[in-house]
Protein backbone atom coordinates (compact mmCIF):
# COMPACT_ATOMS: atom_id res chain seq x y z
CA UNK A 1 0.00 0.00 0.00
CA UNK A 2 1.70 3.46 -0.87
CA UNK A 3 0.94 6.05 1.95
CA UNK A 4 0.93 9.02 -0.46
CA UNK A 5 -2.13 6.55 -2.56
CA UNK A 6 -4.84 9.79 -2.39
CA UNK A 7 -7.52 7.99 -4.08
CA UNK A 8 -9.47 5.25 -2.23
CA UNK A 9 -9.25 1.53 -3.75
CA UNK A 10 -12.67 0.96 -3.71
CA UNK A 11 -13.53 4.07 -5.51
CA UNK A 12 -10.96 3.30 -7.90
CA UNK A 13 -12.14 0.04 -8.61
CA UNK A 14 -15.54 0.87 -9.34
CA UNK A 15 -13.46 3.62 -12.50
CA UNK A 16 -11.97 0.61 -13.54
CA UNK A 17 -14.65 -1.47 -13.72
CA UNK A 18 -16.80 1.25 -15.48
CA UNK A 19 -14.47 2.51 -18.49
CA UNK A 20 -13.41 -0.97 -18.93
CA UNK A 21 -16.83 -2.24 -19.74
CA UNK A 22 -17.37 1.03 -21.55
CA UNK A 23 -14.46 0.81 -23.58
CA UNK A 24 -14.64 -3.10 -24.24
CA UNK A 25 -18.36 -2.26 -25.48
CA UNK A 26 -17.77 0.57 -27.30
CA UNK A 27 -14.58 -1.02 -29.14
CA UNK A 28 -17.36 -4.22 -29.74
CA UNK A 29 -20.16 -1.65 -31.11
CA UNK A 30 -17.67 0.33 -33.27
CA UNK A 31 -16.10 -3.22 -34.89
CA UNK A 32 -19.52 -4.61 -36.00
CA UNK A 33 -18.98 -2.88 -39.11
CA UNK A 34 -15.92 -4.50 -39.96
CA UNK A 35 -16.16 -7.06 -42.90
CA UNK A 36 -12.89 -7.81 -44.64
CA UNK A 37 -9.24 -7.86 -43.29
CA UNK A 38 -8.75 -4.33 -44.68
CA UNK A 39 -11.89 -3.39 -42.55
CA UNK A 40 -10.33 -4.87 -39.45
CA UNK A 41 -6.71 -3.84 -40.34
CA UNK A 42 -6.86 -0.11 -41.83
CA UNK A 43 -10.63 0.77 -41.26
CA UNK A 44 -12.02 0.52 -44.55
CA UNK A 45 -9.48 3.04 -45.79
CA UNK A 46 -11.68 5.82 -45.76
CA UNK A 47 -11.49 7.23 -42.58
CA UNK A 48 -12.55 11.61 -42.53
CA UNK A 49 -10.59 14.23 -40.77
CA UNK A 50 -12.45 14.46 -37.32
CA UNK A 51 -11.72 10.96 -36.25
CA UNK A 52 -8.06 11.06 -38.21
CA UNK A 53 -6.43 13.93 -36.63
CA UNK A 54 -8.16 12.51 -32.74
CA UNK A 55 -6.57 9.41 -33.40
CA UNK A 56 -3.29 10.89 -34.17
CA UNK A 57 -3.15 13.36 -31.42
CA UNK A 58 -4.49 10.80 -28.78
CA UNK A 59 -2.17 8.07 -29.85
CA UNK A 60 0.76 10.52 -29.53
CA UNK A 61 -0.36 11.93 -26.31
CA UNK A 62 0.49 8.63 -24.27
CA UNK A 63 0.60 8.33 -20.32
CA UNK A 64 4.35 8.99 -20.75
CA UNK A 65 3.24 12.12 -22.10
CA UNK A 66 0.74 12.82 -18.99
CA UNK A 67 3.40 11.25 -16.44
CA UNK A 68 7.11 11.20 -17.80
CA UNK A 69 6.31 15.39 -18.91
CA UNK A 70 5.79 16.12 -15.50
CA UNK A 71 8.54 13.62 -14.36
CA UNK A 72 11.34 15.79 -17.31
CA UNK A 73 9.84 19.17 -15.98
CA UNK A 74 10.25 18.28 -12.78
CA UNK A 75 14.30 16.68 -13.60
CA UNK A 76 15.15 18.94 -16.09
CA UNK A 77 13.05 22.11 -15.66
CA UNK A 78 11.65 24.58 -18.38
CA UNK A 79 13.63 22.79 -21.16
CA UNK A 80 12.41 19.35 -19.97
CA UNK A 81 8.71 19.95 -20.84
CA UNK A 82 9.75 22.16 -24.05
CA UNK A 83 12.19 19.94 -25.43
CA UNK A 84 8.98 17.03 -24.67
CA UNK A 85 6.49 19.14 -27.07
CA UNK A 86 9.06 18.98 -29.54
CA UNK A 87 7.80 15.24 -29.65
CA UNK A 88 5.11 17.29 -32.00
CA UNK A 89 7.39 18.10 -34.50
CA UNK A 90 7.71 14.37 -35.52
CA UNK A 91 3.97 14.50 -36.04
CA UNK A 92 4.25 17.52 -38.45
CA UNK A 93 6.99 16.54 -40.59
CA UNK A 94 5.07 13.16 -41.23
CA UNK A 95 2.21 15.08 -42.74
CA UNK A 96 4.12 15.16 -46.28
CA UNK A 97 4.78 11.73 -45.63
CA UNK A 98 1.73 10.21 -45.07
CA UNK A 99 0.04 12.02 -48.00
CA UNK A 100 3.32 10.67 -50.25
CA UNK A 101 3.01 7.02 -48.57
CA UNK A 102 -1.00 7.18 -49.70
CA UNK A 103 0.26 8.05 -53.25
CA UNK A 104 2.73 5.77 -53.65
CA UNK A 105 1.24 2.60 -51.80
CA UNK A 106 -2.32 2.63 -52.10
CA UNK A 107 -2.62 -0.80 -51.39
CA UNK A 108 -0.28 -0.93 -48.82
CA UNK A 109 -0.74 -2.31 -45.08
CA UNK A 110 2.58 -2.06 -43.13
CA UNK A 111 5.96 -0.02 -42.82
CA UNK A 112 7.28 -2.91 -43.45
CA UNK A 113 6.19 -3.25 -46.91
CA UNK A 114 7.97 -0.05 -47.80
CA UNK A 115 10.89 -1.09 -46.67
CA UNK A 116 10.71 -4.71 -48.26
CA UNK A 117 9.45 -3.75 -52.03
CA UNK A 118 11.97 -0.36 -51.67
CA UNK A 119 15.16 -1.88 -50.34
CA UNK A 120 15.04 -5.87 -50.33
CA UNK A 121 14.55 -7.97 -47.55
CA UNK A 122 17.68 -8.07 -45.70
CA UNK A 123 17.10 -4.35 -45.06
CA UNK A 124 13.25 -5.35 -44.16
CA UNK A 125 14.53 -7.78 -41.53
CA UNK A 126 16.84 -5.25 -40.06
CA UNK A 127 13.79 -2.99 -40.40
CA UNK A 128 11.44 -5.55 -39.06
CA UNK A 129 13.72 -6.26 -35.71
CA UNK A 130 14.22 -2.72 -34.66
CA UNK A 131 10.57 -1.84 -35.20
CA UNK A 132 9.54 -4.78 -33.18
CA UNK A 133 12.26 -4.01 -30.57
CA UNK A 134 10.48 -0.72 -30.40
CA UNK A 135 6.89 -1.64 -29.92
CA UNK A 136 7.47 -4.16 -27.25
CA UNK A 137 9.18 -1.36 -25.76
CA UNK A 138 6.88 1.30 -25.92
CA UNK A 139 4.02 -1.51 -25.04
CA UNK A 140 5.54 -2.80 -22.16
CA UNK A 141 6.76 0.86 -20.86
CA UNK A 142 2.70 1.96 -21.40
CA UNK A 143 1.85 -0.96 -19.66
CA UNK A 144 4.41 -0.44 -16.82
CA UNK A 145 2.88 3.26 -16.79
CA UNK A 146 -0.42 2.16 -15.95
CA UNK A 147 0.33 -0.46 -13.13
CA UNK A 148 2.37 2.84 -11.48
CA UNK A 149 -0.83 4.96 -12.04
CA UNK A 150 -3.52 2.91 -10.09
CA UNK A 151 -0.71 1.92 -7.60
CA UNK A 152 0.73 5.60 -6.89
CA UNK A 153 -2.93 6.89 -6.78
CA UNK A 154 -5.13 3.94 -5.32
CA UNK A 155 -2.93 1.65 -3.27
CA UNK A 156 -3.97 -0.94 -5.75
CA UNK A 157 -1.15 -3.43 -6.24
CA UNK A 158 0.88 -2.82 -9.60
CA UNK A 159 0.61 -5.79 -10.96
CA UNK A 160 -3.41 -5.71 -10.53
CA UNK A 161 -3.39 -2.61 -12.36
CA UNK A 162 -0.94 -2.80 -14.91
CA UNK A 163 -3.14 -6.20 -15.43
CA UNK A 164 -6.42 -4.47 -15.77
CA UNK A 165 -5.56 -2.02 -18.17
CA UNK A 166 -3.73 -4.33 -20.64
CA UNK A 167 -6.63 -6.58 -20.82
CA UNK A 168 -8.84 -4.09 -21.42
CA UNK A 169 -6.85 -2.77 -24.40
CA UNK A 170 -6.33 -5.99 -25.84
CA UNK A 171 -10.32 -7.25 -25.50
CA UNK A 172 -11.81 -4.18 -27.59
CA UNK A 173 -8.99 -4.14 -30.02
CA UNK A 174 -9.49 -7.51 -30.58
CA UNK A 175 -13.00 -7.25 -30.90
CA UNK A 176 -13.06 -3.97 -33.07
CA UNK A 177 -9.40 -4.28 -35.06
CA UNK A 178 -8.87 -0.21 -35.80
CA UNK A 179 -12.04 0.75 -36.26
CA UNK A 180 -12.49 0.37 -32.50
CA UNK A 181 -9.04 1.90 -31.76
CA UNK A 182 -10.00 5.13 -33.73
CA UNK A 183 -13.29 5.55 -32.47
CA UNK A 184 -12.17 5.24 -28.86
CA UNK A 185 -9.35 7.71 -29.39
CA UNK A 186 -12.01 10.13 -30.13
CA UNK A 187 -13.85 10.01 -26.98
CA UNK A 188 -10.21 9.81 -24.92
CA UNK A 189 -8.80 12.63 -26.75
CA UNK A 190 -11.43 14.83 -26.07
CA UNK A 191 -11.74 13.23 -22.16
CA UNK A 192 -7.50 14.02 -21.88
CA UNK A 193 -7.75 17.68 -23.28
CA UNK A 194 -10.15 18.39 -20.57
CA UNK A 195 -8.72 17.22 -18.24
CA UNK A 196 -5.48 18.58 -18.46
CA UNK A 197 -6.97 21.96 -19.04
CA UNK A 198 -8.80 21.46 -16.26
CA UNK A 199 -5.94 20.46 -13.61
CA UNK A 200 -3.44 23.14 -15.20
CA UNK A 201 -6.55 25.64 -15.00
CA UNK A 202 -6.79 24.82 -11.17
CA UNK A 203 -3.12 25.04 -10.63
CA UNK A 204 -3.35 28.50 -12.17
CA UNK A 205 -6.27 29.30 -9.74
CA UNK A 206 -5.04 27.92 -7.00
CA UNK A 207 -1.45 28.28 -6.20
CA UNK A 208 -0.72 30.80 -9.03
CA UNK A 209 2.35 31.45 -11.60
CA UNK A 210 4.57 33.61 -9.00
CA UNK A 211 4.04 31.59 -6.23
CA UNK A 212 5.21 28.58 -8.67
CA UNK A 213 7.89 30.76 -10.31
CA UNK A 214 9.26 31.89 -6.54
CA UNK A 215 9.50 28.36 -4.96
CA UNK A 216 11.03 27.33 -7.83
CA UNK A 217 13.81 29.75 -8.64
CA UNK A 218 14.52 29.70 -3.94
CA UNK A 219 14.35 26.06 -3.68
CA UNK A 220 15.26 24.61 -7.53
CA UNK A 221 16.43 27.86 -9.60
CA UNK A 222 18.53 24.74 -12.04
CA UNK A 223 14.98 24.31 -13.13
CA UNK A 224 14.58 27.90 -14.58
CA UNK A 225 18.15 27.60 -16.27
CA UNK A 226 17.53 28.48 -19.90
CA UNK A 227 21.22 27.11 -20.68
CA UNK A 228 21.26 24.09 -18.86
CA UNK A 229 23.42 22.03 -21.33
CA UNK A 230 22.08 18.31 -20.23
CA UNK A 231 18.30 20.24 -20.90
CA UNK A 232 19.45 21.85 -24.65
CA UNK A 233 20.99 18.15 -25.66
CA UNK A 234 17.37 16.42 -24.24
CA UNK A 235 15.45 19.09 -26.08
CA UNK A 236 17.26 18.29 -29.81
CA UNK A 237 17.28 14.07 -28.57
CA UNK A 238 13.80 14.17 -28.11
CA UNK A 239 13.20 15.87 -31.21
CA UNK A 240 15.05 13.58 -33.06
CA UNK A 241 13.39 10.89 -31.31
CA UNK A 242 10.57 11.97 -32.02
CA UNK A 243 10.75 12.39 -35.69
CA UNK A 244 12.31 8.43 -35.38
CA UNK A 245 9.51 7.00 -33.64
CA UNK A 246 6.84 8.39 -35.78
CA UNK A 247 8.44 7.91 -39.35
CA UNK A 248 9.15 4.46 -38.79
CA UNK A 249 6.35 2.68 -36.62
CA UNK A 250 3.64 1.13 -38.27
CA UNK A 251 1.53 2.76 -36.05
CA UNK A 252 1.80 6.00 -38.21
CA UNK A 253 2.12 4.43 -41.29
CA UNK A 254 -0.86 2.23 -40.89
CA UNK A 255 -2.91 5.50 -40.19
CA UNK A 256 -1.38 6.76 -43.59
CA UNK A 257 -3.25 3.81 -44.89
CA UNK A 258 -6.11 4.05 -43.32
CA UNK A 259 -7.36 7.66 -43.43
CA UNK A 260 -9.28 9.03 -46.40
CA UNK A 261 -7.38 10.15 -49.42
CA UNK A 262 -6.93 13.71 -49.32
CA UNK A 263 -7.27 13.65 -45.03
CA UNK A 264 -3.45 11.87 -44.05
CA UNK A 265 -1.69 15.72 -44.81
CA UNK A 266 -4.22 17.80 -42.68
CA UNK A 267 -4.51 15.59 -39.95
CA UNK A 268 -1.26 14.74 -38.62
CA UNK A 269 -0.56 18.89 -39.01
CA UNK A 270 -3.59 19.82 -36.92
CA UNK A 271 -2.59 16.81 -34.76
CA UNK A 272 0.97 17.94 -34.43
CA UNK A 273 -0.29 21.37 -33.88
CA UNK A 274 -2.87 19.88 -31.02
CA UNK A 275 -0.13 17.95 -29.70
CA UNK A 276 2.13 20.58 -29.04
CA UNK A 277 1.37 22.18 -25.95
CA UNK A 278 0.11 19.26 -24.20
CA UNK A 279 2.92 18.39 -22.44
CA UNK A 280 4.19 21.84 -21.08
CA UNK A 281 0.98 22.26 -19.48
CA UNK A 282 0.87 18.74 -17.95
CA UNK A 283 4.91 19.26 -17.01
CA UNK A 284 3.51 23.20 -15.42
CA UNK A 285 1.37 20.83 -13.18
CA UNK A 286 4.80 19.20 -11.80
CA UNK A 287 6.48 22.76 -11.66
CA UNK A 288 3.87 23.31 -8.85
CA UNK A 289 5.05 20.57 -6.42
CA UNK A 290 7.77 22.69 -4.58
CA UNK A 291 5.15 25.45 -4.06
CA UNK A 292 2.52 23.23 -2.68
CA UNK A 293 5.26 21.17 -0.66
CA UNK A 294 4.31 17.93 -2.17
CA UNK A 295 6.47 15.30 -0.99
CA UNK A 296 7.18 13.19 -4.13
CA UNK A 297 8.93 9.63 -3.52
CA UNK A 298 9.69 8.94 -7.17
CA UNK A 299 9.61 11.81 -9.89
CA UNK A 300 7.43 10.03 -12.04
CA UNK A 301 4.61 10.08 -9.96
CA UNK A 302 4.71 13.85 -9.42
CA UNK A 303 1.12 14.29 -11.66
CA UNK A 304 -1.01 12.45 -10.25
CA UNK A 305 0.55 13.30 -6.25
CA UNK A 306 -0.07 16.90 -7.50
CA UNK A 307 -3.33 16.82 -8.60
CA UNK A 308 -4.48 14.72 -5.76
CA UNK A 309 -3.06 17.23 -3.50
CA UNK A 310 -5.40 20.29 -4.96
CA UNK A 311 -7.90 18.12 -5.42
CA UNK A 312 -8.20 15.48 -2.96
CA UNK A 313 -9.76 12.86 -4.13
CA UNK A 314 -11.47 14.39 -7.02
CA UNK A 315 -8.20 15.58 -8.25
CA UNK A 316 -7.29 12.11 -7.68
CA UNK A 317 -10.48 10.52 -9.74
CA UNK A 318 -9.29 12.89 -12.74
CA UNK A 319 -5.81 12.19 -12.99
CA UNK A 320 -7.07 8.70 -13.08
CA UNK A 321 -9.47 8.54 -15.49
CA UNK A 322 -7.09 11.22 -17.91
CA UNK A 323 -3.65 8.91 -17.86
CA UNK A 324 -6.13 5.72 -18.01
CA UNK A 325 -7.35 7.40 -21.22
CA UNK A 326 -3.96 7.96 -22.91
CA UNK A 327 -3.15 4.55 -21.41
CA UNK A 328 -5.90 2.98 -23.55
CA UNK A 329 -5.69 5.03 -26.80
CA UNK A 330 -1.47 4.57 -26.97
CA UNK A 331 -1.92 0.71 -25.89
CA UNK A 332 -4.56 -0.30 -28.31
CA UNK A 333 -3.11 1.83 -31.64
CA UNK A 334 0.15 0.04 -30.57
CA UNK A 335 -1.31 -3.64 -30.21
CA UNK A 336 -2.96 -2.83 -33.45
CA UNK A 337 -0.58 -1.27 -35.83
CA UNK A 338 2.07 -4.40 -33.88
CA UNK A 339 -0.07 -6.57 -34.83
CA UNK A 340 -0.49 -5.97 -38.11
CA UNK A 341 3.71 -5.92 -38.80
CA UNK A 342 3.52 -9.46 -37.14
CA UNK A 343 0.73 -10.28 -39.19
CA UNK A 344 1.58 -8.70 -42.70
CA UNK A 345 5.73 -9.00 -42.41
CA UNK A 346 6.27 -12.00 -40.24
CA UNK A 347 3.32 -14.65 -40.37
CA UNK A 348 2.27 -13.87 -44.32
CA UNK A 349 6.03 -12.69 -44.86
CA UNK A 350 7.75 -15.03 -43.75
CA UNK A 351 5.41 -18.17 -42.57
CA UNK A 352 2.75 -18.70 -44.77
CA UNK A 353 2.73 -16.57 -47.65
CA UNK A 354 -0.33 -18.41 -49.54
CA UNK A 355 -2.77 -17.85 -46.48
CA UNK A 356 -6.47 -16.77 -47.08
CA UNK A 357 -8.31 -13.58 -45.97
CA UNK A 358 -10.11 -16.14 -43.49
CA UNK A 359 -6.77 -17.39 -41.78
CA UNK A 360 -4.96 -14.04 -41.90
CA UNK A 361 -8.28 -12.43 -39.84
CA UNK A 362 -8.42 -15.21 -37.44
CA UNK A 363 -4.53 -14.74 -36.93
CA UNK A 364 -4.61 -11.20 -36.71
CA UNK A 365 -6.99 -11.79 -33.42
CA UNK A 366 -4.46 -14.41 -31.91
CA UNK A 367 -1.69 -12.19 -32.79
CA UNK A 368 -3.42 -9.06 -30.84
CA UNK A 369 -4.24 -11.35 -28.00
CA UNK A 370 -0.39 -13.10 -28.35
CA UNK A 371 1.28 -9.21 -27.93
CA UNK A 372 -1.32 -7.98 -24.90
CA UNK A 373 0.11 -11.39 -23.14
CA UNK A 374 3.59 -10.60 -23.93
CA UNK A 375 3.31 -6.71 -22.59
CA UNK A 376 1.97 -8.19 -19.38
CA UNK A 377 4.43 -10.91 -18.49
CA UNK A 378 7.36 -8.21 -19.64
CA UNK A 379 5.61 -5.36 -17.64
CA UNK A 380 5.49 -7.75 -14.44
CA UNK A 381 8.90 -7.44 -13.21
CA UNK A 382 8.71 -3.70 -13.00
CA UNK A 383 12.20 -3.39 -14.76
CA UNK A 384 13.85 0.46 -14.51
CA UNK A 385 11.82 3.76 -14.90
CA UNK A 386 9.46 4.61 -17.57
CA UNK A 387 11.88 7.15 -18.60
CA UNK A 388 14.83 5.11 -19.16
CA UNK A 389 12.79 1.90 -21.31
CA UNK A 390 11.22 5.13 -23.29
CA UNK A 391 14.77 6.45 -24.08
CA UNK A 392 16.85 3.02 -24.82
CA UNK A 393 14.31 2.73 -27.51
CA UNK A 394 15.83 6.01 -28.90
CA UNK A 395 19.06 4.24 -30.31
CA UNK A 396 16.87 2.30 -32.65
CA UNK A 397 14.28 4.39 -33.90
CA UNK A 398 16.66 7.77 -34.85
CA UNK A 399 18.55 5.28 -37.21
CA UNK A 400 15.96 4.78 -39.36
CA UNK A 401 14.64 8.25 -40.55
CA UNK A 402 17.09 9.13 -42.79
CA UNK A 403 16.69 5.34 -45.12
CA UNK A 404 12.82 6.39 -44.63
CA UNK A 405 13.06 9.94 -45.66
CA UNK A 406 15.30 9.35 -48.15
CA UNK A 407 13.67 5.92 -50.16
CA UNK A 408 10.24 7.74 -50.18
CA UNK A 409 11.66 10.87 -51.81
CA UNK A 410 14.88 9.56 -54.23
CA UNK A 411 15.19 7.02 -56.29
CA UNK A 412 18.87 6.33 -55.45
CA UNK A 413 20.08 4.24 -52.67
CA UNK A 414 20.39 -0.02 -52.09
CA UNK A 415 19.41 -2.08 -49.52
CA UNK A 416 22.95 -2.35 -48.32
CA UNK A 417 23.17 1.06 -47.34
CA UNK A 418 20.02 1.18 -46.03
CA UNK A 419 20.57 -1.77 -43.57
CA UNK A 420 24.16 -0.67 -42.68
CA UNK A 421 22.75 2.98 -42.20
CA UNK A 422 20.10 1.49 -39.57
CA UNK A 423 23.02 -1.13 -37.46
CA UNK A 424 25.45 1.67 -37.85
CA UNK A 425 23.16 3.92 -36.13
CA UNK A 426 21.57 2.03 -33.47
CA UNK A 427 25.04 0.71 -32.69
CA UNK A 428 26.51 4.28 -32.11
CA UNK A 429 23.45 5.45 -30.70
CA UNK A 430 23.86 2.38 -27.61
CA UNK A 431 27.45 3.14 -27.31
CA UNK A 432 26.15 7.14 -26.67
CA UNK A 433 23.75 6.02 -24.43
CA UNK A 434 25.48 4.05 -22.35
CA UNK A 435 28.87 6.58 -22.29
CA UNK A 436 27.19 9.75 -22.69
CA UNK A 437 23.81 9.66 -20.99
CA UNK A 438 20.12 8.84 -22.65
CA UNK A 439 19.93 12.67 -24.08
CA UNK A 440 22.38 11.91 -26.52
CA UNK A 441 21.34 8.54 -28.30
CA UNK A 442 18.68 9.44 -30.53
CA UNK A 443 21.23 12.47 -31.35
CA UNK A 444 24.25 10.19 -32.20
CA UNK A 445 21.99 7.25 -34.15
CA UNK A 446 20.39 10.27 -36.44
CA UNK A 447 23.50 11.60 -36.99
CA UNK A 448 25.81 8.33 -38.09
CA UNK A 449 22.52 6.92 -40.21
CA UNK A 450 22.49 10.49 -41.78
CA UNK A 451 26.09 9.91 -42.85
CA UNK A 452 25.67 6.41 -43.79
CA UNK A 453 22.74 7.03 -46.18
CA UNK A 454 23.73 10.25 -47.95
CA UNK A 455 27.23 8.55 -48.91
CA UNK A 456 25.41 5.47 -50.03
CA UNK A 457 22.66 7.43 -52.16
CA UNK A 458 25.56 9.37 -53.31
CA UNK A 459 27.52 6.11 -54.16
CA UNK A 460 24.42 4.36 -55.71
CA UNK A 461 23.64 3.84 -59.29
CA UNK A 462 20.60 1.87 -59.00
CA UNK A 463 17.28 3.64 -59.65
CA UNK A 464 14.88 2.34 -57.97
CA UNK A 465 11.01 2.60 -60.21
CA UNK A 466 8.28 4.06 -56.97
CA UNK A 467 5.80 2.20 -59.72
CA UNK A 468 7.18 -0.88 -58.00
CA UNK A 469 5.55 0.01 -54.61
CA UNK A 470 1.74 0.49 -56.45
CA UNK A 471 1.75 -3.01 -56.52
CA UNK A 472 2.99 -4.06 -53.81
CA UNK A 473 -0.68 -6.09 -52.34
CA UNK A 474 -0.72 -7.67 -55.89
CA UNK A 475 2.42 -9.29 -55.79
CA UNK A 476 3.05 -10.19 -52.26
CA UNK A 477 5.89 -10.69 -50.13
CA UNK B 1 19.97 33.09 -18.09
CA UNK B 2 16.61 32.31 -16.33
CA UNK B 3 13.33 32.36 -17.53
CA UNK B 4 11.11 35.09 -15.60
CA UNK B 5 7.67 35.02 -13.81
CA UNK B 6 6.72 36.51 -17.03
CA UNK B 7 7.95 33.99 -19.56
CA UNK B 8 6.59 31.27 -17.20
CA UNK B 9 3.24 32.51 -17.60
CA UNK B 10 3.06 33.37 -21.32
CA UNK B 11 4.35 29.61 -22.22
CA UNK B 12 1.52 28.44 -19.73
CA UNK B 13 -0.97 30.73 -20.74
CA UNK B 14 -0.28 30.44 -24.29
CA UNK B 15 -0.18 26.87 -24.38
CA UNK B 16 -3.55 26.01 -21.98
CA UNK B 17 -5.19 27.78 -24.57
CA UNK B 18 -4.92 25.54 -27.41
CA UNK B 19 -5.46 22.52 -25.20
CA UNK B 20 -9.04 24.37 -24.30
CA UNK B 21 -10.24 24.96 -27.24
CA UNK B 22 -8.62 21.39 -29.09
CA UNK B 23 -11.67 19.64 -28.25
CA UNK B 24 -14.15 22.18 -29.48
CA UNK B 25 -12.02 21.80 -33.10
CA UNK B 26 -12.29 18.25 -33.10
CA UNK B 27 -16.03 17.88 -32.40
CA UNK B 28 -16.63 19.97 -35.44
CA UNK B 29 -14.57 18.36 -37.85
CA UNK B 30 -16.27 15.25 -36.65
CA UNK B 31 -20.20 16.88 -37.36
CA UNK B 32 -18.55 17.98 -40.64
CA UNK B 33 -17.46 14.27 -41.33
CA UNK B 34 -20.59 12.76 -39.98
CA UNK B 35 -22.89 15.45 -42.04
CA UNK B 36 -20.27 14.73 -45.79
CA UNK B 37 -20.97 10.85 -44.51
CA UNK B 38 -17.31 10.22 -44.80
CA UNK B 39 -16.15 9.38 -40.95
CA UNK B 40 -15.30 6.55 -41.65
Amino acid sequence: MNADAVLSTPVAVVIVAIFSVFWVALGWWLGRANRSLEDYMLAGRHVGLGLATATAMATWVTSNTTMTAPQLAYQLGIWGMVGYSLGAVGLLLFAPLAKRIRELMPHGYTSGDFIRVRYGRFAWRVFLLISLFYALGWLVSLAMAGGLLVEALSGIPYAWGMTVIVVTCTLYTVFGGLRAVIGTDFVQTLIILAGLALLAGLVIVEVGFEPVHRQLAEERPGLLNLLLPASLMFLFNNLLFGVGEIFHSNVWWSRAFAFGEGVGFRAYLLAGLMWLPVPIVAGFIALAAPALGVNVPSPDMVAPLVAGHLMGEAGAILVFIVVFAALASSLDSLLAATSDLLLNDIYRGHLRPDAGEAELRRAAAWIIIALGALAWALAMPRLGTLAALLHLTGAFVASTIWPIVFGLRWGRGSGAGAASAMILGTVCGLVAYNVIGFYVAALVSAAVSLVVTTVTFQLSRKRFMFSELAATRATGP
Amino acid sequence: MTLSAAGLTTLVVAALAVVAISPFILIALLVNDLRKKSSW
